[in-house]
């Protein structure tokens, strides 16, 4: 029965001091918001930590929390924020010690070759993403990874739907230019090679 | 006719109301320029899609959560925090209150002495080699605690700042470069 209590329902019981609640409430959306800060830190260790100060933080300010049915705006509100502080207190990316062990990709047995080629891709878009500003990144990552509407976006980062429009435009088009011009320094290295 | 390069991403993902999008595809039939704009976006999303994490089996963060939220030691006291804001608030002021109260009623109370300012006088170490601690005197109510003075401050800041450089928090590349 609990299963089917919305988010609502359960940050009510949350704001009660109902373990169950909140932890049904943690394993329902931590899936969702670990792919999120993976997206955003590039660190599955600081991913993790990051999805364990969302719940805390959404815990400690449970009995601020409006029940509107906006439960995932907030929640994607609350972890955007965490990641954008830690990434201006860091600046530093650490996508090179992304690790693809721990962020495998959907494909199933591919080739050593296609893997070799499929782990390249992954990391030039982790790369290439790492190097977005944080919003265009949050907004990108939400809409890509986390299947989020616009207007959901807009509501998670307090933003307007143009807004978002413009950041997802931005985002893309900076994307590309630097995945093609990672391609041509490949192309370059492997004439010269 | 204007070209919609800036309308694509939102055409690409869906998320343009039927008209807008009827006048961007109308637009893309007739564009060369936009639609190999569209293909490299298209691209883009596909290589964003390749890189998305498998919902493979993952330890649940759930025991580090509790022990930070339900564990022994972590809930706000319900005493107080149980409470309203306004209740909360009226709570604080009396302990404000009842903490200013204190210092005008306890003799001598503060570094620098109140009311019997001359039982609790101050006693600093200026004389001695370092001068970095300032002592209260036996028979000051602050007896037995110590504070800093300006050059013990400016060591601990130094400390701090090197700590700082050793947990990346203030370890900055990009500004350290910029100067040299």
């Amino acid at each position: 029965m609990d299963a089917k209590r919305d988010d609502d329902a359960l940050m009510r019981g949350v704001a009660q001091g109902e373990e169950a609640a909140f932890r049904l409430l943690v394993q329902r959306w931590e899936g969702q918001v670990l792919a999120f800060a993976i997206h955003m830190l590039g660190s599955r260790e600081e991913a993790e930590d990051l999805v364990q100060d969302t719940f805390v933080k959404i815990f400690r300010n449970a009995s601020g929390y409006r029940a509107t049915g906006q439960f995932q705006a907030w929640l994607f509100r609350i972890a955007g924020n965490l990641a954008r502080n830690k990434l201006r207190r860091r600046r530093i990316v650490r996508w090179i010690s992304f690790d693809p062990a721990t962020h495998q990709t959907a494909d199933t047995g591919p080739s050593p070759e296609e893997a070799l080629l499929a782990g390249q891709t992954v990391l030039q878009v982790q790369a290439a993403l790492s190097r977005l500003p944080g919003r265009q990144r949050q907004a990108l990552v939400l809409h890509r990874y986390q299947g989020m509407r616009y207007k959901e976006i807009a509501a998670a980062m307090n933003t307007s739907l143009a807004g978002v429009e413009s950041l997802i435009q931005r985002g893309m088009v900076a994307l590309r230019r630097d995945l093609s011009q990672d391609r041509e320094v490949r192309s370059d290295a492997a004439r010269q090679g | 006719m204007q070209h919609v390069k800036d309308s694509l991403a939102a055409f690409l993902a869906g998320e343009m109301a039927p008209t807008a999008a009827s006048a961007v595809q109308d637009h893309l039939d007739e564009c060369r320029t936009c639609r190999a704009e569209l293909e490299d976006l298209r691209e883009v999303w596909a290589s964003l899609g390749a890189a998305a994490p498998a919902a493979g089996a993952r330890p649940t963060q759930w025991p580090a959560i509790r022990r930070r939220t339900f564990g022994q030691g972590a809930r706000p006291a319900a005493w107080f925090f149980g409470r309203g804001a306004l209740s909360r608030a009226g709570l604080a002021g009396v302990a404000v209150a009842a903490g200013l109260g204190l210092g005008i009623w306890v003799p001598g109370a503060g570094p620098g002495g109140g009311a019997g300012g001359g039982a609790g006088s101050v006693t600093t170490a200026a004389g001695t080699a370092d001068g970095a601690l300032e002592s209260a005197s036996l028979d000051s109510p602050w007896s037995g605690s110590t504070w800093l003075d300006s050059t013990q401050k400016s060591r601990l800041s130094d400390m701090w700042l090197s700590a700082g450089q050793t947990d990346g928090l203030t370890d900055d590349p990009i500004d350290e470069g910029s100067g040299s």
